[in-house]
């Protein structure tokens, strides 16, 4: 796209019908024209209750006037796009802009609608007062016919979810794959952030969760229940992907300890090509995972299969060996190790550092945990008392639960609502009769002969003193003292990191809790160089955390190691979170999905999970009840499945200036899409910019002509620009083409009736259909077809490149496209689309005009693939039919002829008012030579005045046209582009040539009329006859979808009597008719339809019937008294009518002759494919 | 071997009768592929022989698909290809065959949803036809018939 900046050239802002007919006529004008809209595309709705009066019309006008304004090489359009500001004055608009970004490319976007079906995202929108529910990846116009056809996707800002996870996991994205079973997609999506998806789905502490939008409704969606059920159902495996090849990256880098922090570090440096070394103090890797997390909610065999899968990674772990003792950290400088991570976590229980401490019985949570999970036979009381109330101390007391036949006791320090410990854990201890007793300090551990015997403990209440964690601090109260009977006490009362052990010299801790002190953005210790994260900075805390300082050290340690700054751009602020409107939102309550449990009794006496995981139809459903708040999920299932690559989602607002030296402004707009057009700041009174004529009544065609005035005036006034800077006359470029002789294109040039087939695939839509391999094979039986090959994407400049080098490299003549193109002439029909126009103007640049190749062109999209999409064999079968079909035109489809006749730069112009003499001064000032035929009258003695045209004869005569008398008969000779106009005034016989002719009916009506009876027979004649038949669309309607579909041919234009006889109108009017001229003469040359017609005149019997259905057959005269029909074929229509009608059979149609239909019939036909065969 | 394959041929003109067709596949639609569409530039290019040889080479119905009276982008007079319609069907009531297997359809643009019901309803009027052809193979109607024509 340009973005064309320098003032030039007329920009429109908002669209209507007028607008993009105002586009048009400029473009073909050669004017340049922007046009900026907010909408992603255009289209139209047939609406029910249309208050035009002729609904059927405006859609056959509209869609092609909107395919050939988005096609013209000189508008440019943006979709999307809002007006910010405008600034400058006539000639130098500078018009400020933003454009949304649509996520796909519009220039590979073929609209087929396979990411649509893939996307599992469903979002309500409001359109046109209507609820609609539909993919967050759509057409742009939601089921009607949109120009451009590229989708487009709906975005809001980040997702809650997705914010509140410190590890930047796509929340929303997996949990929408789970919507659609894609298990494997969702575990790729969530190892593109983090690993150890089956250890998160277990223990995380689910930030997420407590961000969810949807707890405004019922609950939130139970999110690490839907992780686990990825990581545990992925069929395909644990499969990371390196960001880059692994050694790409030089330099050594240690990382102390295998806990979540650790191997997340790990696993991000060696994505990044580094090979870091892991180095881990006990035998077994993993940390607190393997030693401080029970078994029963974290399983051996989960957390080795994700420990398996870190290690095939290859990443180097050493166990065994201790940071400060086995290996210094000086020892480890002088090998060459640049960067450190510190990962050791917290690893010293705290002491109570009350009196019996040191009584036997009394141990540490951490050993004991990790005995029980090592599954050491180990001793477990018969009372046993858990003095904390974190985690681990409540999964100690669960799993002392499991081995001792007792009572389990939790003596918590605080009110349950502040305990620390996550309240799952404390329902499930609670479930399995674990007692908490609150509002509890142990004052001394009581014994006797060494062993514990029980506890003294005090009450407890809070105070207002807020502690670090955000609790009360609670205080003993004195008097309360009681005794609790226990022979096993586990002290659970917090950990701290054993950070001096590291023996790292200047490394600052903090003296009270032990922890490494670090930069919170960059985790840098006081040493540069040395990181550190995880438990040992933080404290006791969540796996999340620790892994989430992990991929922090890992962005520090990757930018030290390049030398970049380790700040820049990092903060530790959250993006914009999506908000979303429940209201609007139909959502209907449905209930979070349950975890299941094993019962009680299975718990008791073994370390079996407790939890089972959700089932695969609870996952579903459960996934279902997220609201997508961000819209589009990220999950990018879209881009994986187009196979033309046009979707990205890094798209983003765009910025930028777009220069113009007049502005036409949209009033409102008639496109239902979208909005009112009143952005910015401008008013309708600043010069240079105009109003664009609004519906008026429902009136099409006074718009359309107010609109077409308009775009001339404005013509106009940039030529006159032009012409007073540069001083040359615009006409020197048009008479070069008349210069060019006629061309016709002997047979192809290359190869001998080889006859090809092209197959388009249309991304993936059409040939998931329609089964190519069973085309082929059938259509390699027919004769002559030597190839089939297949295409991605036949509309596209790559595209077109692939088919001329396979026709080039195969020596085909005579190609058949199958796509979705449906004929190769150059006419838009009403059903056309900006896919189409492309197909054939790419192949017109790359195979037709320089291979010569003959082309055929077959519709197996809409035709077949898109319709019949439940039946493919039949499909199939059909579409073997259609391209058969094509193949036996092309074989006998006659080569390409270019027979170019000239149109004069000259209009005649044979009227009488306001009208025609405003059409004469316009197309004067633009330098045509106008002969103007009209009535001269006498005003008071005045000669030649003429009061209809309120302009002197003089004056006219001076804007250089010639101005000549009303004739007594009036005659049209000639073909077009040259016409002959015969006026007769009494004996002497004036003789003008034209390339055009503009005629006022009203005029030419009054009696007496220079067309006289007898010359009615004339082309002229039987031209206005026909306006007065009632088969015909009314006058002005027929001429405005005639012109935008197959275009002007005959260059007689027909001023038709209007109502409205004030001077404005009428001058008005004149512009229009103007500027309908000024297009036609600008083409400088015109050839007959591909599908004109041919009359034999050998053949011929003079019967006549053919000048009865056709204007423009006449018949003319022999000499020996017969006569004969004629056509100048260049005013032929082609529709054929005339074919039909001829009962010698005199009249063919070269490019639709009735063999061509009898072979196309009997290819499509079961018993014609029979007949072919024998 | 369910449903029968009822062929239909269509000459659809190229201007309101092939946006018909054409706006189908944008809406959820769909129509048996036995339904066949030869695109020509206006029905009145379609002469008797062109439709008996669609009969020949084996269609079960042949539908004329194209504008309502005074929308011919060609300005091409209705009566012509109504003419030609009436012709070959009393052509057809002459060999024997049911009239009603040629249908002539005039919609306005863009009549996706009207075109495929009225294919649909088409397809199932043959297959009654065909029923009741094979039921009532030597009936009186055809004697009578020709007794008519040649008054």
């Amino acid at each position: 796209m340009s973005y064309n900046t320098v003032p030039k050239g007329v920009a429109i802002i908002g669209t209507s019908v007028a607008a993009l007919q105002a586009a048009l006529t400029l473009a073909q004008m050669g004017i340049e024209v922007k046009v900026i809209t907010d909408a992603p595309a255009l289209g139209w709705k047939r609406p029910a209750d249309n208050i035009m009066d002729n609904p059927h019309l405006e859609l056959r006008f509209l869609y092609p006037l909107l395919v050939q304004a988005v096609s013209h090489p000189l508008i440019t359009l943006y979709t999307g796009t809002e007006v910010e500001s405008i600034e400058g004055e006539r000639d130098t608009f500078k018009i400020r802009v933003a454009q949304r970004p649509r996520y796909i490319h519009e220039d590979l976007c073929t609209g087929c609608g396979r990411c649509q079906s893939e996307c599992s995202v469903n979002i309500t929108s409001l359109l046109r007062g209507q609820k609609t529910t539909h993919p967050a990846i759509h057409m742009p116009l939601l089921g009607a016919k949109a120009i451009p056809s590229a989708f487009v996707i709906d975005k809001n800002d980040v997702a809650p979810c997705n914010v509140g996870c410190p590890l930047n996991i796509n929340v929303q994205g997996f949990v929408s794959l789970l919507v659609k079973g894609k298990a494997n997609e969702a575990l790729n999506l969530i190892n593109e952030a983090t690993p150890l998806a089956g250890i998160l789905g277990r223990v995380c502490r689910h930030p997420c969760e407590d961000k969810c939008n949807r707890a405004e409704v019922d609950s939130p969606v139970s999110i690490r229940a839907l992780h686990r059920y990825v990581a545990d159902n992925a069929t395909q495996g644990i499969k990371y992907n390196l960001k880059a090849p692994t050694g790409s990256r030089e330099g050594k880098i240690a990382i102390v300890g295998s806990g979540p922090a650790g191997l997340t570090a790990a696993w991000e440096l060696k994505r990044r090509g580094y090979s870091p070394a892991v180095f881990e103090s006990h035998g077994v890797i993993g940390g607190m995972l393997a030693t401080g997390i029970p078994r029963f909610r974290l399983p051996r065999e989960v957390r080795e299969r994700e420990m398996e899968a870190i290690k095939n990674l290859g990443i180097d772990i050493r166990t065994g060996i201790t940071m400060g003792r086995d290996v210094t950290f000086t020892y480890l400088k002088e090998r060459g190790y640049r960067a450190f991570f510190l990962a050791i976590g917290a690893q010293r229980n705290n002491k109570l550092n009350i009196p019996g401490e040191e009584l036997e019985g009394v141990v540490d949570c951490m050993s004991l945990l990790l005995t029980l999970n090592l599954k050491v036979d180990t001793f477990v009381g018969l009372h046993v008392v858990v003095i904390g109330d974190g985690n681990s101390a409540i999964d100690s007391a669960r799993a002392a639960n499991r081995k001792n036949e007792g009572t389990v006791k939790v003596l918590s320090w605080t009110i349950p609502e502040e305990i620390t410990a996550a309240e799952e854990e404390v329902e499930e201890a609670l479930q399995e009769r674990v007692s908490i007793e609150y509002c509890t300090v142990p004052v001394e551990i009581l014994g006797s002969g060494g062993k514990v015997t029980g506890i003294r403990c005090q009450r407890t209440r809070l105070t207002d003193d807020i502690m670090a964690n955000g609790q009360h601090r609670p205080e003993p109260i004195p008097g309360t003292e009681f005794v609790i009977d226990a022979d096993h006490v586990i002290v659970a009362v917090g950990q701290s990191p054993n950070a001096s052990q590291l023996d790292i010299e200047g490394l600052t801790i903090d003296s009270n809790t032990g922890v490494i002190q670090v930069n919170p953005i960059t985790l840098e210790t006081s040493i540069p160089a040395v990181f550190a994260g995880g438990d040992c900075v933080t404290g006791p805390n969540n796996v999340v955390e620790a892994m989430a300082a992990g991929l922090r050290a890992a962005e520090s340690i990757d930018r030290y190691m390049q030398g970049r700054d380790l700040e820049t751009g990092r903060t530790l602020e959250p993006p914009e979170t999506a908000e979303i409107d429940i209201e609007t939102t139909e959502v209907f309550p449905y209930k979070r999905a349950p975890m299941p449990v094993i019962h009680l009794r299975r718990r008791m006496n073994s370390f079996e999970e407790t939890t089972i995981g959700l089932s695969a139809e609870a996952a579903q459903r459960e996934s279902q009840r997220c609201l997508n708040c961000a819209l589009c999920s990220q999950c990018l299932e879209c881009t994986r499945v187009c196979e033309l690559g046009a979707v990205f989602h890094d798209d983003e607002i765009r910025h930028f200036e777009v220069g113009a030296q007049i502005i036409l402004r949209c009033p409102s707009t008639d496109f239902k899409t979208q909005a009112p057009a009143d952005s910015g700041s401008q008013e309708t009174t600043t010069d240079g910019v105009y109003l664009i004529p609004p519906s008026n009544n429902g009136d099409l065609s006074d718009q359309l002509m107010k609109t077409m005035a308009l775009a001339m005036k404005t013509t106009v006034e940039l030529k006159q620009k032009e012409s007073e800077e540069t001083k040359v006359q615009d006409f020197s470029e048009l008479h070069t083409n008349l210069e060019r002789p006629n061309h016709i294109l002997e047979e192809p040039r290359i190869g001998t009736k080889h006859i090809g087939v092209i197959l388009c695939r249309c991304g993936s839509s059409i040939n998931s259909v329609i089964d190519f391999k069973t085309v082929t094979k059938k259509l390699l039986r027919t004769p002559g077809v030597t190839a089939i090959r297949e295409v991605a994407q036949a509309c596209t400049e790559s595209g077109a490149e692939q088919i001329s080098n396979q026709v080039a490299e195969l020596q085909l003549d005579r190609v058949v496209i199958a796509a979705c193109r449906c004929c190769n002439s150059e006419q838009v029909c009403y059903s056309c689309t900006d896919r189409r126009m492309m197909c054939q103007q790419y192949l017109d640049q790359y195979l037709v005009l320089p291979l010569n190749t003959i082309v055929e062109f077959v519709n197996i999209r809409e035709q077949c693939a898109w319709v019949h999409r439940d039946t493919p064999k039949s499909a199939t079968r059909k579409a073997v039919q259609i391209i058969s079909a094509g193949v036996e035109r092309v074989r006998v489809a006659p080569p390409t002829t270019i027979d170019k006749k000239s149109i004069l730069p000259t209009a005649v112009i044979i009227g009488e008012g306001l009208v025609s003499a405003t059409a004469a001064r316009v197309l004067a000032s633009r330098g045509y030579q106008v002969d103007f035929v009209t009535k001269q009258r006498t005003k008071q003695g005045q000669r030649g005045y003429n009061e209809a045209t309120l302009f002197t004869i003089e004056q006219l005569q001076d804007e250089g046209i010639t101005v000549r008398p009303w004739p007594d008969t009036l005659e049209l000779q000639g073909s077009p582009g040259n016409y002959d106009v015969v006026l007769e005034y009494g004996s002497q016989v004036d003789h003008m040539s034209a390339g055009a002719v503009i005629v006022d009916i009203g005029e030419l009506s009054k009696r007496p009329s220079p067309l006289d009876p007898s010359s009615s027979s004339g082309l002229l004649g039987r031209i206005i006859a026909r306006i007065g038949n009632s088969s015909c669309l009314p006058g002005e309607s027929a001429d405005m979808i005639r012109e935008t579909t197959i275009g002007e041919r005959s260059g007689i234009f027909l001023v038709l009597p209007d109502g409205d006889k004030s001077p404005e109108n009428q001058s008005t009017h004149g512009l229009a008719i103007a500027a309908r001229v000024s297009i036609y003469l600008e083409h400088a040359s015109i050839s007959p339809r591909a599908t004109a017609v041919i009359i034999d005149k050998k053949l011929c019997r003079g019967c006549g019937d053919c000048a009865d259905i056709c204007p423009y057959i006449e018949m003319k005269e022999n000499g020996n008294g017969t006569v004969y029909a004629h056509l100048n074929n260049v005013l032929c229509f082609g529709c054929g009518a005339c074919v039909a009608c001829c009962p010698a059979g005199a009249i063919t149609q070269p490019l639709e002759s009735d063999k061509q239909l009898v072979h196309t019939l009997q290819s499509m036909l079961h018993r014609g494919e029979a007949l072919s065969r024998v | 071997m369910a449903t029968p394959y009822i062929e239909i041929l269509v000459f659809a003109c190229n201007w309101d009768g092939w946006s018909c067709i054409d706006a189908t596949a944008n809406l959820e639609v769909s129509y048996p592929a036995s339904v066949k569409v030869v695109r020509v530039s206006c029905l009145s290019r379609i002469h008797a022989g062109l439709i008996l040889k669609a009969f020949e080479f084996g269609a079960d119905g042949v539908m004329l698909l194209g504008c309502e009276p005074g929308r011919c982008l060609f300005n091409v007079n209705g009566e012509y290809i109504i003419n030609e319609y009436e012709k070959v069907r009393s052509i057809l009531k002459i060999l024997g065959m049911q009239q009603d297997r040629l249908v002539l359809v005039q919609l306005p643009a863009f009549s996706g949803y009207e075109f495929v019901m009225q294919v649909k309803n088409f397809i199932e009027k043959i297959e009654q036809l065909s029923a009741s052809k094979r039921v009532k193979i030597t009936g009186p109607e055809p004697v009578q018939d020709i007794a008519v024509l040649s008054q």
